[in-house]
C-alpha cells in the first residue's frame, strides 16, 4: 500500500473511492490491536503510528463499517478485511520559513541567554522605520573599557537571512563622537534616545564560525570596541 | 512542474563510479552478465527543467538479487522494500539502475519496461516522488526515464540528458544526435578535439550571468566554438561608460539591454547551424532569473557583486551545476594615480572544489551590505574608507574571459587522464601565474548543502527588493541632504 503525500484518500479508501462513507472500527498495526472509537481514516492511523515512532509497518487487519444513506434510511454493513497492507509514513507539510519577527525574537532570546536582556525597538528615525534589538552593554575592552552604554543591533534587511547572514549596523547610545578611524555613519534618534550608527560587518570571522549565533556576534562586538 | 518541462538526471562523479563498478563488474571481467541496483534521488527544479540528482546507491545484499545463466538478472521483493525504506528515510525518490551488454544510449526491452512500470513504479510512489529508471551501456553510457501517472496509465518520459559531474569534468550522455554545426566554419575547431567532443559542446546549455566586459567576451567565444544553447542573464542597460570595455557595443547600443546586445552578437558569431539564446533581463536575485540559471548545464559567473556570487556558489553546490567564476582586481594609488597591482582569477566551482566563500571571493557580510544598499552607496564607501572598486581595462576582461572559456572547454573535452585543475591567478605586475589549491573549511555551510537540490533551505533574499533597503536608503538620503547643504553653502 502506498500513502501519497497530500492525498486524502489513501489506503483502503483508495481501493473503494468512498472514503467519506467508511468507518474503521478496529485495526491491527505491527501486531498490536488498536480499538478506534471515532471515525478515522487509514491515513490518520498511519499518522498516529508514525507519531509513535513507526516510520514503516504493516496494517495486518482492519474492520470497516460501510455506511450508506438511501433516502432517509441509513444502512450499515460491517466488512472485515484481513490483508497485509504495508505502509510507510512520509513527513509532509509546509516547510517553516523564518519571518522578520521570528529572527528578532531569536536574536533577543540568544542575547538573553548570554545575560543581555533586550527589547525590539521599531521606531521611526529620520531616514525611515528601523527595527533594532537594543540592550544594555558594559564595554569589556579598549579605551572605553568599563563604560556602560546602550547597544543596538540592526536586523533590518538581512533579518530573514540570519544566522547565515550576520547583522550589519551597530548602534551605540549615547553616541560616540570620536572613533579612531573616523568611520561612524551619522546620528539616529529612535526609542527616545540618540544613537550613532557604525558599519562594522564581521566579514570572514562570521563565515568561519562553527555555530553562527549571538555568542559569536558578541565576540565580534567586543573586537569592534577594542578598535574604537 | 512547469508545463513543457523536461527531465534530466545528474550523477555526482563518485556516485557514478560506485554504480558503474557494481553494474559493469561482470563485463569488465569478460562475462556477458547484466546487473542491477537501486538508488535514491533528490529533485532540483529550474524554470523548465526537473533534474533528479542521484545521491546514493543502495547496493544489493546477498540473496537480494539473482544472476541468471542467460545473462539476465532479477531482484527480490525485500530488496525493493529495503531500497524504498531507505529512500523514504532520506525523503528522496527511488532510482532503479541496470546494465546492458551493448554500448551507447539504451532503449528499454519489454521485460525492462514491465519490471519498472508494473513492479517498481507503484512501490516507488510511496516515496512521494516518481520512479527514475536508468540503464547503463557497457561503455558507461547512461540513459534514463521518469515514470509518471497512476497504475494502468503509467508512462515513461525519456530524460534528455544524464549529466555526470566529476571533479573537473562534465560528462553529458544523451540520445545520439546528428551534428548541427556548420562544419566548414568549424573545421579548425573540430580538428582540435574531434567530432564526439564537438557534439557534446553543441548540446550543453550554458548560462552566462553578468553580461559586462567579461561576460560579452565569454558569450562571443561560446558562440564561435559552436555552443547552440545559451542563457544570458543581466538586468542592466548599456551606458556610455561601458563602451571602453563592452564587446560589440557602440554608441547605438547605449540604453539597450546588455543581454540583447550580446544575444545579437552571439547569433552573428555562431558557427553552429542554429543557436538558441534566451535573454533574461533580470537580476539573478529574482526568482525567475534564479530558476533560469538552474536550467543550465554550466554557468559562467561574470558578476561583480557578492549577492550574485553567493547565489551562484549555492547553485554550484546544491544543484551540482558547475560554475566557472572569474574576476579582475586592479589596485591604483589614488594619490599618485599609479597602478600598483592588476591580477585576474578564474576558477571552477562544484561540490568537489573549494567554494567561492572559502576562496575569499566574498563574505556573508558583503552579501548583507549589498542587500542593504551600503555597497552601492558612493558616499558610504567614501566615509567608511572602503574602496569603490570597478576599475577595469578591456584587455584584462579579455584575458579573464579567455580563461573562463578555457575552463569551459576543459570541463567538456578533458579526458580522464588530464590532471585536475582548480583555478588560476595571473598577476600582470609580477608576470606570475599561480594555480589555486584549497578545500573548504570543515564547518563550511555551503559545502553542507552539496547535492541537496530543492531539499536545501530556501534562500531568504531571493526576490528581496528595495523594500528591505530602508537603512541604506535612510543614510543615503541623509548624506544627499548634507551634500545639498554644502553646495548651497
Amino acid at each position: 500500500m502506498s500513502i501519497e503525500p497530500g492525498s486524502d484518500t489513501a489506503g483502503p479508501a483508495a481501493h473503494t473511492g468512498e472514503d467519506e462513507k467508511l468507518k474503521i472500527v478496529s485495526i491491527k498495526v505491527n501486531g498490536a490491536q488498536i480499538q478506534v472509537s471515532e471515525r478515522v481514516t487509514v491515513r490518520e492511523i498511519v499518522e498516529r503510528a508514525s507519531e509513535a515512532g513507526a516510520i514503516s509497518g504493516v496494517i495486518e487487519e482492519y474492520v470497516i463499517e460501510r455506511v450508506e444513506t438511501v433516502g432517509e434510511h441509513r444502512l450499515e454493513e460491517v466488512v472485515e478485511v484481513q490483508e497485509l497492507e504495508e505502509f510507510m509514513a512520509i513527513p509532509v507539510g509546509k516547510t517553516e520559513v523564518a519571518t522578520m519577527a521570528d529572527v528578532h525574537e531569536r536574536i533577543r532570546k540568544e542575547l538573553e541567554a548570554l545575560g543581555y536582556p533586550s527589547r525590539v525597538v521599531t521606531g521611526d528615525t529620520s531616514g525611515g522605520p528601523q527595527t533594532v534589538v537594543v540592550f544594555q552593554y558594559r564595554v569589556p575592552t579598549g579605551r572605553f573599557k568599563g563604560t556602560r552604554c546602550m547597544m543596538g543591533i540592526s536586523t533590518q534587511c538581512e533579518a530573514v537571512g540570519y544566522p547565515e547572514i550576520p547583522p550589519h549596523w551597530l548602534f551605540i547610545s549615547p553616541p560616540i563622537t570620536d572613533t579612531r578611524d573616523g568611520t561612524n555613519h551619522g546620528l539616529n534618534k529612535f526609542g527616545g534616545m540618540d544613537w550613532v550608527a557604525l558599519s562594522r560587518p564581521p566579514g570572514a570571522f562570521w563565515d568561519k564560525l562553527g555555530t553562527k549565533n549571538m555568542k559569536g556576534y558578541m565576540e565580534h562586538v567586543a573586537r569592534v570596541w577594542k578598535h574604537i | 512542474m512547469t508545463q513543457g518541462a523536461w527531465h534530466e538526471v545528474l550523477l555526482p562523479g563518485d556516485t557514478n563510479r560506485l554504480a558503474c563498478d557494481h553494474l559493469l563488474q561482470h563485463y569488465r571481467q569478460g562475462d556477458v552478465q547484466e546487473d542491477l541496483c537501486f538508488g535514491s534521488w533528490t529533485p532540483s527544479r529550474g524554470m523548465n527543467r526537473e533534474t533528479a540528482i542521484v545521491t546514493d546507491i543502495i547496493l544489493p545484499k546477498p540473496g537480494e538479487r539473482t544472476l541468471h545463466s542467460t545473462g539476465n538478472v532479477s531482484f527480490m521483493g525485500p530488496y525493493l522494500a529495503r531500497a524504498t525504506r531507505e529512500a523514504v528515510r532520506k525523503t528522496q525518490g527511488l532510482v532503479f539502475m541496470h546494465s546492458h551488454p551493448t554500448n551507447g544510449w539504451q532503449e528499454m526491452s519489454a521485460a525492462d519496461e514491465r519490471a519498472e512500470r508494473d513492479r517498481i513504479a507503484d512501490v516507488a510512489r510511496t516515496t512521494g516522488r516518481p520512479l527514475v529508471g536508468m540503464t547503463v551501456g557497457r561503455n558507461g553510457h547512461w540513459s534514463a526515464r521518469v515514470w509518471k501517472g497512476d497504475a494502468g496509465r503509467r508512462s515513461s518520459l525519456t530524460c534528455r540528458k544524464v549529466r555526470i559531474v566529476e571533479e573537473s569534468r562534465l560528462v553529458v550522455w544523451q540520445r545520439p544526435l546528428h551534428h548541427s554545426g556548420r562544419r566548414s566554419r568549424q573545421y579548425r575547431t573540430v580538428q582540435s578535439w574531434g567530432e564526439d567532443k564537438q557534439r557534446c559542446i553543441e548540446n550543453v546549455r550554458i548560462g552566462v550571468v553578468g553580461i559586462g566586459s567579461v561576460g560579452s567576451v565569454v558569450v562571443e567565444g561560446l558562440a564561435r566554438i559552436g555552443v547552440r544553447d545559451l542563457v544570458l542573464i543581466d538586468h542592466d542597460l548599456v551606458e556610455e561608460n561601458n563602451l571602453d570595455r563592452l564587446l560589440n557595443a557602440g554608441t547605438r547600443e547605449i540604453g539597450k539591454p546588455k543581454t540583447d546586445v550580446a544575444a545579437k552578437a552571439a547569433r552573428r558569431a555562431s558557427s553552429a547551424r542554429s543557436i538558441s539564446v534566451a535573454t533574461i533581463q533580470k537580476s539573478l536575485q529574482s526568482r525567475e532569473a534564479y530558476s533560469w540559471a538552474r536550467d543550465c548545464d554550466i554557468l559562467v559567473s561574470c558578476v561583480d557583486g557578492p549577492v550574485g556570487r553567493d547565489l551562484l556558489n549555492r547553485i554550484a553546490f546544491r544543484d551540482g551545476i558547475p560554475v566557472i567564476d572569474g574576476g579582475v582586481e586592479i589596485r591604483t594609488d589614488i594619490r599618485t594615480d599609479n597602478m600598483n597591482a592588476a591580477r585576474w582569477k578564474a576558477h571552477l566551482v562544484n561540490p568537489y572544489q573549494q567554494c567561492l566563500r572559502c576562496r575569499e571571493q566574498y563574505t556573508s557580510s558583503d552579501v548583507m551590505m549589498e542587500l542593504d544598499g551600503s555597497r552601492d552607496d558612493l558616499t558610504y564607501i567614501r566615509t567608511s574608507g572602503r574602496r569603490a572598486g570597478g576599475e577595469n581595462v578591456f584587455n584584462f576582461s579579455l584575458a579573464v574571459g579567455s580563461e573562463l572559456l578555457n575552463i569551459v572547454i576543459r570541463l567538456l573535452v578533458a579526458d580522464d587522464w588530464w590532471p585536475q585543475q582548480r583555478g588560476l591567478e595571473r598577476n600582470l605586475v609580477t608576470g606570475r601565474t599561480k594555480t589555486q589549491d584549497g578545500q573548504c573549511w570543515e564547518g563550511c555551510t555551503i559545502r553542507r548543502e552539496s547535492w541537496m537540490g530543492d531539499v536545501a533551505d530556501a534562500i531568504s533574499y531571493i526576490d528581496a527588493g528595495r523594500q528591505r533597503r530602508t537603512l541604506g536608503d535612510a543614510l543615503r538620503r541623509r548624506w544627499r541632504n548634507t551634500f545639498r547643504r554644502w553646495r548651497i553653502g
